[in-house]
């Protein structure tokens, strides 16, 4: 499984990286990083519907999360790739402005990577 | 039947002025017509104005009994004046008086009415009768006057009389006002006035064609020359008299004329002539009626034709008539004084009358004064009643508005206070959620580490040393990040806490200039010290007039500082990409502009789009990369200068071209 990890601190990619080192270690789960909205959708213009599951951040400078994600849904309409939100503001607003633009799961910051790890049936 | 009148009064007049009188008379006796009668008697009085005193004074009185019987107050006023006038020729002074007081009178009168159909003279007039009226009773006043040797009165009354009637632009009544001002001063001798006069009067009559009195301003003009020793143009003009005299049937102007010729021949010794003008003098006299004016009667006839015999040595008929001449004088000085005391003691009754009436009008005055007065305390009470409603009204609305102004004072302290709170609890929620970036990190790479060196144990007890060593690094790589993040949340807490304190700081007196130049300094060597390679240029443009004002001073310079700060890093960001001939300019300006200080900062580097500029204000927002910043420097200096100091904080910019930022703060 390719999953395309969309966050602009760096050190968001060591913590993936050593939290599913067991996983990697054993084929299961390939990670991909993106520090930008830009670059992640410039990653899947090249490796179209490599990733079946992107976990975008929301506030990121530049395009911000939720742009991304409309973008996401708008232009991969068949299979779109599933798409989840991590964010430290998990406010109502943000919430259901991420739930509209079709996303199809909510995470808060500090990541829960027990949680993650369950709904990625890991 | 008028027009009948008419065509019989101009068939008439070539068989002789007594044969057309009878006539018109005839016509009299038949008239049923008020007006007719009238205009009858206007045209028969007319023919004898000047040619029979006691005839027209007897049709002036007729003209006022028809007025009367027909209830028209203009003719009668009119036909009073005329009285008065025959009355005066008549030597009647009192009478004259009083008849001219009766026309005054009617022409006081507000309810007069101001046209007239009926024709009054013998010229038609279609303008406002009431000063026609005044200009005639004035002329007859004038004349009245004549007989009284009051100079004054008789210049006033003349001058009044050619006023109105060059007011209302009525030839007759101006020519002869005009005649009679000349003759005044021809009798106190001032001559320049009196050629100026009857030239004047002389050039009315023959514009207008009213030449009636033409004969009079001719002889008074000869009179002139006669007193400049001109006797040749004085005989001229006096003969001119008698011409115009005989031709207007103006018999008093043609008798007038021949006592100048008398006098002129009885001087120059020719007694021919002299008692040739004194006989005929006598005869004029003898048809006008007995007496005449002062200067014309018939004890001067007498006198004359006296001294015309004396001087052809008749003597006994000089004589004769020298002895008529004392009688007569006699007597009509007697008449004359008795006249003059009855118009004295006239206008002495008419002088009581005017006190009276004074007396009446003042007190009338003063009753209006008091009932003005009374209303006017009335309407001032009334108004001060309104006024003190009004103000008892305001007052209690003012106690309202006061009320409310202060309810409005505690709503908007409370708002600001819960302002303040909810920009705090916005401020937390947004920590809050800050704050879970750096946690997230410190939470799970503390978790991993427990994970890690658990590992690590695991690979030592199988003794594989660089297994375990390798663990070790990426142990000690997280505790770093670990580390790292517990400083960063710890900075986010302490940004906060800056936002959000109350301010307990003081306002003092600062020197603008002053501060902002310590500021640039502070940020410049702040960011050469994380930088050396770092260089700007920087360009200050201090107004002097700024000069100090009570500001907290740590505040705005930390504001300073983040503005400036900012600027370094827009052009240092734009530096790095490697412009060509790009030069890393920031300017820091002053600005007093009324009433305001504006501190503005200034740098070339990228600008703000659009939609970053939108947000640069709001807590944790900020375009540096992750970690560099916490976005609150801007919205902290924004709550700093508006609430804090009342002040504005203002962005303009271009994209790629500038970015400069103001801050206006109040004196």
């Amino acid at each position: 499984m390719k999953v395309l990890v969309v966050d602009d601190e760096q050190d968001m990619q060591t913590l993936f990286l050593q939290r599913f080192r067991k996983e990697i270690r054993d084929g299961k789960v390939d990670f991909v990083f993106a520090i930008s909205g830009e670059q992640a959708l410039e990653y899947m213009k090249e490796n179209d519907h490599e990733a079946i599951l992107i976990l975008s951040d929301i506030n990121m400078p530049g395009m911000s999360g939720l742009e991304l994600l409309e973008k996401i849904k708008q232009k991969y309409v068949a299979p779109p790739p599933v798409v989840m939100m991590i964010t430290a503001y998990g406010d109502a607003e943000n919430y259901n402005t991420a739930i509209k633009l079709g996303a199809d799961d909510f995470l808060t910051k500090p990541v829960d990577f027990a949680l993650l790890k369950e709904k990625l049936k890991l | 039947m008028r027009n009948c009148i008419k065509i019989l009064f101009f068939l008439l007049v070539p068989f002789g002025l007594n044969a057309q009188v009878d006539s018109l008379r005839k016509l009299l006796v038949h008239s049923p017509d008020g007006e007719m009668q009238h205009n009858l008697c206007r045209d028969i009085y007319n023919f004898y104005e000047e040619q029979n005193r006691d005839s027209a004074l007897l049709y002036a009185e007729k003209k006022i009994a028809i007025a009367r019987k027909c209830g028209k107050r203009v003719p009668e006023a009119y036909s009073r004046i005329s009285k008065a006038y025959q009355l005066t020729g008549l030597g009647r002074l009192g009478e004259a008086y009083r008849s001219l007081l009766d026309a005054f009178a009617i022409i006081d009168d507000p309810k007069l009415p101001q046209k007239e159909d009926w024709q009054l003279s013998v010229a038609p007039f279609k303008g406002d009768v009431r000063k026609l009226l005044r200009s005639y009773a004035h002329h007859i006043s004038g004349i009245l006057m004549l007989r009284t040797e009051n100079i004054q009165q008789q210049i006033f009354h003349f001058s009044e009389a050619g006023r109105i009637g060059t007011e209302i632009n009525y030839a007759p009544r101006q020519m002869l006002a005009y005649m009679n001002l000349g003759l005044v001063y021809l009798s106190i001798n001032k001559l320049d006035s009196v050629l100026y006069y009857e030239n004047l009067s002389q050039q009315i009559a023959y514009q207008s064609g009213f030449k009636k009195f033409l004969g009079i301003v001719k002889f008074t003009i000869g009179d002139v020359y006669k007193a400049k020793g001109d006797d040749a143009t004085a005989l001229a003009y006096y003969h001119q008299g008698v011409q115009w005299g005989k031709e207007e049937n103006n018999l008093n102007a043609w008798n007038r004329a021949y006592m100048r010729l008398f006098r002129h021949y009885f001087a120059a010794g020719n007694g021919d002539s002299a008692l040739y003008y004194a006989v005929n003098n006598l005869r004029l006299i003898h048809e006008m009626g007995q007496i005449s004016g002062t200067e014309t009667n018939l004890g001067v006839a007498y006198e004359y034709l006296s001294k015309g015999y004396q001087l052809k040595h008749q003597f006994d008929s000089a004589f004769k008539y020298q002895g008529m001449a004392l009688t007569i004088k006699d007597s009509l000085n007697r008449i004359r004084i008795r006249s003059l005391s009855d118009l004295q003691n006239l206008s002495f009754g008419e002088q009581l009358r005017l006190q009276n009436l004074e007396k009446e009008r003042s007190m009338y005055q003063n009753k209006v004064r008091t009932y003005a007065l009374l209303s006017g305390i009335v309407v001032f009470v009334l108004v001060a009643v309104i006024l003190y409603r009004n103000n008892r009204q305001k007052h209690k609305t003012n106690k309202v508005l006061e009320s409310t102004l202060s309810n409005l004072r505690s709503t908007q302290s409370q708002l600001v206070q819960s302002e303040k709170m909810a920009s705090l609890g916005e401020l937390t929620a947004g920590i809050a959620h800050e704050i879970q970036n750096p946690l997230n990190f410190v939470n799970n790479f503390s978790e991993v580490n427990t994970e890690l060196l658990t590992e690590m144990k695991d690979e030592l007890n199988k003794g594989n040393i660089d297994d375990a060593k390798a663990i070790a690094d990426n142990v000690i790589g997280n505790e770093q990040k670990i580390n790292y993040h517990g400083k960063r949340a710890d900075a986010i807490v302490k940004g906060m806490l800056q936002h959000s304190r109350q301010s307990n700081g003081v306002k003092e007196l600062t020197d603008i200039n002053a501060l902002t130049d310590e500021y640039l300094r502070l940020a410049y060597h702040g960011l050469r010290a994380k930088d050396k390679s770092f260089n700007a240029a920087m360009k200050t443009d201090f107004d002097k007039s700024v000069g100090s004002i009570n500001i907290i001073s740590q505040d705005i310079g930390r504001v300073v500082l983040n503005l400036i700060t900012n600027a370094f890093y827009a052009v240092a960001d734009k530096k790095k990409k490697g412009i060509d001939g790009y030069e890393p300019t920031i300017t820091v300006s002053t600005k007093k502009n009324d009433g305001k200080i504006i501190i503005t900062v200034k740098d070339n580097g990228m600008g703000i789009p659009q939609h970053v500029k939108e947000k640069i204000f709001q807590p944790f927002f900020t375009t540096k990369p992750t970690g560099e910043g916490t976005g609150l420097g801007l919205s902290m200096s924004y709550d700093i200068i508006t609430k804090g100091h009342g002040g504005e904080l203002t962005v303009t910019t271009q994209e790629e071209e500038y970015a400069e930022f103001t801050i206006v703060l109040p004196i």
